[in-house]
This record gives C-alpha cells, structure tokens and sequence, in this order.
C-alpha cells in the first residue's frame, strides 16, 4: 500500500534532504513559533458521511459522490426560471471550460504569460458590448444580484449622489442582496411599487428627484414582462439621474438592446450563454457603460495593445481603480471573479451567431412561451394576469389550486413546475409563474396543460 | 519561440457560416415585439470547426500550471485534481435549479452541510456561510456581519484596521462598506507592531482584519496578545483565510483568538482558479455572531436537509440563491479525499517546501529580508531587479513568474505549495539563478538574448496600453 498523501509527491527521501538543508531535524520544528498553547494536539474530527473513515480512496470517494448525486433529481422538464435558466449547453462549451490552460490558470496580471485568457476577455467584453450597445464592459463579476449592487456604487461616485430607486418587480433576491450591502454607509434606497406586473411609473416620478443617483428597473422583469425603458430612462435623464437596465435573462439582449431605450449603465447575469443552472451558481455578473464612465467602473477590464515588437497584444486595463494597487481607493474590492463563465459566455454566443441567437431567443423562448400562455390560460380554472404586457419567456397565471401543492403534483409527473409567486409576493398567493426555453417543446407543453387540465377536474390530493 | 496573432473570432465571420443546430419547430410566429426591432448585434458567424481551433489556439497562448510550477505568493497555486471536476459535474449536481423542491435536492444539501462542518473543524469556528464567490465577497460578507453585530449592541464602531502589509482587498472590503480605514504598522521583523496596534485600537475601532501567517510568509507569534488588545477593547477579529494553507491541522483560527474567518476555497482547497475565478470564500463566525449569518443556512432534521431562512439576526444575503455550489462540490470532495492526516500533511509539506527554497535561495546569494526566520507556506526575496529577473524568467525559461512587488516595492513573494515536486523546486531555483546571472553580467544577458522565447509576446507596451485604452473591437462597417 502507498504511504503518500493524496496529490503530495513529496517522498521521505525529499523531507530529509529539505529539512537537511533548512537545518531543522523534524517538521514540526517549522511550526515552533506558534504560541504552545495555541497548538491543535490532536487529530482534525472530520466525520464521514458514509461508513468508511476519511481519508477515501478515488473510487470510494467516486462511488459516493455519484450516490449524492442520484439524491439530487434533475431529470425533469422545467418549467421553472426565476433568475435561473435551463437554456441547452453546447457540448463544445463544457469541452473547452475544462482545457487544463484555461482552468487552471491565476488572473492574467502577467500579460506575456497569459496572452489566451486576455484575448478571450477581450473577445467576450465586445461581444457583450454588441449585445448591449454600451462600449465597456468589465471582464466579469459574480453574479446579477452581486452586478446590481456595484453599478449602483459605480452610478453614485459618478453622480455624487447616495439615492438609489428600484422597483419592486426586480427579481426578489436581488433586492434582499442590495437592501443587505446598502445598510452599510450613508444610502437611502427607495423601492418603487408594482402596477399590474411593471414598475408603477407614477410612483418612480413622485419618488425620483435631484437626490437620485441611479434608477434601477429589470427589463424583462421578474414576471418576465418587458418594461417601459424610454420613460424611465426620460424620467431619470430629466433628473440628471442614471437609468440603469438590469438584466437577468441575457437572451433577451438578442431581441432587445437596451440603448435602444437609453439605458447608461446595463448590468446582470448572464448564466444564459452557457453556464449551468448549477443549483444557483457559479453564474456570471457583468457591467457594461459608457467610455465616459469607465474610471468607476468595477472589475477587471482588458485593452488591446501591443508588445516591445509592436505586435498586438492584451493586457489589463485601469489597475488603478482595482484594490491591489488603490486598496482603500479601489472602486470595488472585487478580485477573483468569474472568468470561467465569461469564457463559456464567449463559445456559447460564437456558436449561436446572430442568427442563431435571435431564432434561439425568438422562436425557442418568446413565441413558445407565448404559445404556452395561450395553452394554459384557456384551461378550466387557469386565468390571465397582468395581461396587455409584452412578455419574453417567462409569464404569470392565476392558478386554481395552491401553488405548492401543485407543484407537489407535478413532481409526480417529471415535471418541475414554476414558481409559486406568494414565496416573495404574499399578495400574490396562486399565482404562478412560468418560464419556457428551448429544452421545452410544443409537445411538452401540451403534455403539462394535459396534466393541468386532468389535475383540475380531479383536482389535488 | 515565434507565435502567431490568433486573428480575432470576429474577423473569421463569413455569412452563411454557423455552427448552433437547433430543432424545427410547427410553431406559429407572431409579431410580438416589432416595437422593439434590434439591429444585430454583430457576433461572429462562424463554424463550430473554426470556433474549436480559435479556443484551442488561444489557451495554447496561456501558460498552465500544470506544465510549470505556479509559485504566484499568497495565491495558492496548487494541483487542482481532475477527480474534482469530473464529479462536480455530475448531471445531478450541474443540472439543478435552486428553486426545487427540497425533497429533490438531498444530495446538494448533504455536500453543504458536511462542508459547512468540515470548515467548523478545520478553523475552530461555530458555523460557516457558503454564500460568498471570492475571498473577497467574504470579507465584505464578515464586515457586514461584524456590524450588525454592534448595531445590536447598539455600540457605534465606525473605523475597521488592518495591517500595512495586508491584501489591498482588505481596505477596499472596508471603505466600499461605509467603514473607515486604518493602517498599523508592521515592525521591523514582519509582524504587527504591538505598540501601535494599541495605540490605534480604540472603542470605535469595529474590527482588526488580519491574515496569520501574514503576507510576509510569517507567523506572528503574538498573535494571543494580539486577540487580547483587540478583544479587551471589544472588538472582533478577522481572519483572512488566504494563507490557511499553512496551517491546517496545526493550529485553528478559532483557538487563536479570531471571531470571523473567511476561506479561500480556491486556494487551500484545490479547487482551480480558472483565470481568475469562480472561486468561493466561506466565511465563519464564533457563536455569538451565529445568529448574524446570511440565510439562508443547510440543517438537518430527523435525517432530512433543509434551508433555514429563519435567523433572527441575520445580515439578509448577499448573492442570489446560495453559493458557486460548483465550487464547494469540489472543495467537499478534496476534503474527503484527504482527511485529517491528510489535511495536516498538506501544510506541513506546504511550509517544508518553502523553507527549502528560502534556505537554498539564501546560499545562493538571494536576499530575504526576513530569511532570517522560518517562513510558513511563502517566503519572500528582495531584488533591486525584479522586474526583469520576473521576466527573464517567463521569456527564457519557461517559468511563471511569482508575485512581485508585494508586500513591498521590489519583493518577489514565493510560494511552492506542496503539490510540486522536490525536482521542479529545484529547477525554478537553478532558473532564477541563472537568469540572476544575466541581470548581473551583460555579456550572459547577451548569450540569453540570443536563447528562443517561450512567452507568445516580448515585453507588453503597458504605457500605452494604460494611457491609449482599446476595450472593444469596433465593428467593422
């Protein structure tokens, strides 16, 4: 049996030649100048969760894992979104996220030894620029609630102002993440109410001033329905105020570009393009401004430009706001972000194109999400809300039973069901609401409104 | 060695080129959204043949830790095991949505509560979030905590410290929360100045962030009168967890006196950095900041897991949903593989290995400002040229380069972790000296000049790129 320690390749003759020529006789003699008392004298009590005692081998430990992951049912069809998207991954995208040079490597803060990684983030902050109509975009950040609260600091040191406004149909734990970090310093965060499922625009102008630093409202929202842009964008540009277009279903960027609405600031997630729904993370936050606004922005960007030789090159931009260079000054106290994501991202939309992103976003989510509406609201019992809006793929019914329950049911049927609007809205108890994208066709959705319809008569157990 | 230019996917666009398939379909279109008529967006039109050999062509542009030693001090370079992710993306652990029914999702739940537990024991905390992306997310995570903690106690603290040496994210975390700065000294030897500390550490100081061993690679041993003055004056302590890996199994956060501690699960526990992220940074508190916690958290309940957003004092959230669950499948499974014998040995051979190379790097000239104590897992060189030996390494010898100038102008912060081999240590010091060699005598720097490069560019013109910013790629026309 071996008697070395898992990916340590350190032998007993490496430890005595080492420790010969640091001059010490044992290990521990490395470890002296910790305080005696402060010592750990025993054995770490890591518990198994199996029988067998930690350490496992490979396959024990493969052979678990592959136990924990049966617990986790994913082979349903979802009908389920929320900030969280089942949208089909292209093989080529998970190949090349798991290439050794791109998985394993540090952040590029050495250009000559990380030319691959700097072009790909070039790459991919242009196509997102496209996307949006901006001209920066940050290398990546964590995710859109995380995005939020930074282009809402990035609207402020722009704007010297500490009032922010967002609207109650932002996507609600986005919001508990923005009430969380705004608690800290000197902000007033005013939430704007909803009128039949967007942003109440009379109340956002009673409530906008010469105070507001930013306007935030999600477009779709997170009733999937899209929003008025131009007027809030008119309404915070009357008040020098920056409107920014949170977006948190990515896949709408190829049907609607957010400039066209005069947006300053997009900011969101984008586990669309090709991220994993992964139990709610990693996802992939990002900003995208002006060029006038790029010194506030956060995170990593990288600039085109050229080595000794004059050949092209790529390098990070801007250190100057990032903390390891103006810690206390640093425009945000990001470091590791999401880069991985931002690759996946970058294949996924090279593989789409623009075509194929459009009929993907198109005829795949809106227009068989609108085929969905129509099919479920004309079931007994079922009902239209919020109706003369414009939605994208996701949308809200009145259900005739308890949420949950159903939900519960259709469990029963292989069938993740949406969400149950009262978890964040109590004044939204039946309401449920439903996402469609590519992964569900025309036949499943007759399938469910078979289910729905059937369950109805029959009604819940 | 002449590389060229990957041309840029966007140039390799030919209409009538695309690589997505995707299925027919009977439905009926409807103009739903003619209002809102984009122009298109312009992303590349390429083959799925074209975009295989542009990626392929960039990583290979990119140098990899797993053909060089990675030695970048206070990162943590270490092997990420191809184990890891393979079971990470298990479809029941890749494919789940976070809003499922609790009843289908066991099995995430079970990885989080035992990693929860294992991070309890290895730092000597009373519970963990998974919430936080980054080491920094759980700085900014702990200092939420902290002041929740005497908003409660109706105490107003306005001022955070660290010490002068710290990471620049440990500053950025506490004036992009609201809080003021200020620095402490280190003294003469790497440590904090005691002296100052006390001076500094008033009632309106919240919390002191610190990082043991420190950024100098060092240990500070009063690190119990450290807790003392910082307790004795109410406040908490905070462990930046960017260096736990010299220390596991030796010693716990806990039991040295701190209150918060964040974990970078992508340093210490394997899991890879991936250019730069997903990472994750856990952060733990001791007891009585349990309740401050984000929420929701992972319990077990007569045999079932569930999420428990009922806290009575938690801070709220801060990311959506609960954590890079990706990554802490990873960090779980690298904790199982190990063990607890395991675990202590990866730090002693962490700390054994940087010794090594500080001794030896020592002998052969190189000066180590603080060489003349036993670092921990990193040690740190001075050199009046850094910059070019930096260099010279990558171009020359294939070497990635360590991280420069920190925690000091010229210093050169080494760090081997115990996942390379005697023999590629040994090679990285042979390379360092001989590229020394070159910095101190013009006619080898010649010789060297004449060698083939390993690096795909010469030296980056950073002036220009800093002072001429090109961020995208305007379209063409």
């Amino acid at each position: 049996m071996k008697d070395n320690i898992s990916y340590i390749p350190t032998t007993k003759s490496d430890f005595s030649e080492m420790l010969l020529e640091i001059g010490v006789s044992k290990i521990d003699d490395l470890f002296e100048v910790i305080p005696q008392k402060m010592r750990l004298n025993r054995d770490l009590l890591l518990p198994s969760p199996l029988k067998t005692d930690l350490p496992l081998s490979e396959i024990e430990l493969s052979g678990y894992m592959h136990e924990a992951s049966a617990k986790n049912n994913s082979n349903y069809k979802y009908f389920l979104g929320a900030g969280c998207y089942n949208h089909y991954i292209p093989s080529i995208v998970d190949l090349f996220l798991k290439l050794p040079k791109f998985y394993t490597p540090y952040t590029p803060y050495k250009p000559e030894t990380n030319q691959g990684t700097l072009q790909v983030m070039y790459e991919y902050q242009t196509m997102m620029c496209r996307l949006t109509g901006l001209e920066v975009s940050n290398a990546s950040l964590y995710d859109g609630a995380t995005a939020m609260v930074e282009a809402a600091k990035m609207a402020s040191r722009l704007t010297g102002r500490n009032e922010i406004l967002i609207s109650k149909s932002i996507h609600p734990e986005y919001r508990h993440v923005f009430n969380t970090y705004f608690r800290y310093g000197d902000w007033k965060v005013i939430e704007v109410g909803i009128s039949n499922g967007k942003t109440n625009l009379k109340e956002l102008e009673q409530n906008i001033s010469e105070q507001t630093a930013a306007v935030i409202i999600q477009s779709p929202n997170f009733f999937g329905i899209i929003e008025d842009m131009d007027h809030v964008a008119r309404m915070a540009h009357k008040h020098l105020s920056l409107y920014i277009s949170l977006v948190v279903e990515a896949l709408s960027l190829a049907l609607i570009k957010p400039t066209d609405f005069d947006a300053d600031i997009v900011a969101g997630e984008a586990q669309s393009f090709g991220s994993h729904m992964s139990f709610g993370g990693p996802h992939l936050g990002f900003i995208n401004c002006y060029s006038k606004h790029k010194s506030k922005l956060p995170g990593r960007v990288v600039t085109k430009t050229e080595d000794a030789d004059g050949k092209t090159a790529y390098m990070l931009w801007g250190a100057a706001r990032e903390q390891h260079i103006s810690r206390n000054r640093a425009t945000s106290n990001i470091c590791s972000n999401h880069a991985l994501n931002a690759l996946a991202a970058s294949i996924y939309l090279s593989w789409y194109g623009n075509k194929g992103l459009e009929e993907l976003a198109d005829l795949h989510n809106m227009q068989m999400a609108h085929y969905a509406y129509e099919t479920i609201r004309k079931i007994h019992g079922y009902a239209a809300t919020f109706t003369g809006n414009t939605f994208f793929n996701e949308f809200v019914v009145n259900c005739p039973h308890d949420v949950s329950a159903l939900n519960k049911t259709l469990l029963e049927h292989s069938i993740v069901g949406g969400l149950d609007l009262g978890r964040f809205y109590p004044e939204y108890k039946n309401k449920m609401l439903f996402c469609i994208t590519e992964k569900t066709n025309q036949n499943d959705i007759d399938e469910l409104a078979d289910i729905l319809t059937y369950l109805n008569e029959k009604g819940l157990k | 060695m002449e590389k060229e230019n990957v041309t840029l996917i966007f140039k390799e666009t030919q209409d009538g080129r695309a690589a997505y398939s995707l299925p027919k379909t009977a439905i009926k279109k409807k103009d739903l959204l003619s209002e809102y008529k984009r122009k298109t967006p312009g992303l590349p039109e390429v083959s799925e043949r074209q975009i295989a050999g542009h990626y392929q062509n960039l990583a290979d542009l990119n140098f990899c830790p797993y053909s060089e030693m990675d030695p970048l001090g206070s990162c943590t370079m270490k092997y990420n095991p191809p184990l890891m992710e393979a079971l990470a993306s298990l479809p029941g652990f890749l494919d789940m949505h976070p809003y499922q029914d609790e009843s289908t999702i066991q099995g995430a739940l079970e990885v989080m509560y035992f990693l929860d537990l294992y991070l309890r024991e290895i730092a000597g905390m009373a519970q963990f979030t998974l919430q936080p992306s980054a080491g920094a997310h759980g700085e900014s995570t702990g200092i939420m905590i902290g002041g929740a903690y005497f908003t409660d106690k109706k105490e107003k603290r306005t001022k955070i410290l660290a010490p002068d040496s710290s990471h620049g994210t440990n500053p950025a975390s506490v004036t992009n929360l609201g809080f003021e700065y200020e620095q402490v000294n280190s003294n003469g030897q790497g440590w904090v100045d005691l002296e100052d500390l006390k001076k500094r550490m008033t009632e309106n100081v919240a919390i002191f962030m610190l990082t043991n061993p420190n950024t100098y690679g060092l240990f500070d041993p009063n690190i119990d009168k450290i807790a003392e003055i910082i307790h004795r004056k109410g406040g908490l302590l905070y462990y930046d967890g960017a260096n736990l890996n010299a220390i596991m199994g030796k010693c716990r956060p806990g039991d040295l006196g701190f209150d918060i501690v964040h974990i970078n699960l992508h340093k210490t526990f394997g899991t890879p950095h991936a250019m730069g992220g997903p990472g994750a940074g856990p952060t733990g508190v001791v007891e009585k900041l349990k309740d401050f916690l984000p929420i929701p958290t992972v319990e077990k309940h007569g045999g079932k897991y569930t999420l428990n957003y009922s806290l009575e004092h938690t801070i709220g959230k801060v990311k959506a949903f609960y954590g890079n669950y990706s990554v802490l499948t990873k960090a779980f499974a690298y904790i199982l593989m190990l063990g607890p014998e395991g675990l202590r040995r990866v730090s002693e051979t962490a700390v054994v290995h940087a010794n090594y190379m500080q001794e030896k790097l020592k002998k052969k000239g190189f000066k180590f400002p603080y060489g003349n104590q036993h670092c921990m897992h990193e040690c740190v060189m001075k050199h009046e040229n850094i910059d070019t030996l930096g260099h010279l390494l990558s171009e020359y010898f294939k070497k990635l380069q360590a991280t420069i100038h920190f925690p000091e102008a010229n210093c050169y912060m080494i760090e081997p972790t115990e996942t390379e081999s005697k023999e590629s240590i040994d090679k990285y010091i042979e390379a360092m000296v001989e590229a020394d060699k070159a910095i101190k005598d013009p006619t080898v720097m010649e010789e060297l000049e004449k060698r083939k490069t390993f690096t795909p560019i010469r030296k980056i013109n950073a002036k220009k790129g800093m002072a001429r910013p090109c961020l995208i790629e305007k379209e063409e026309e």
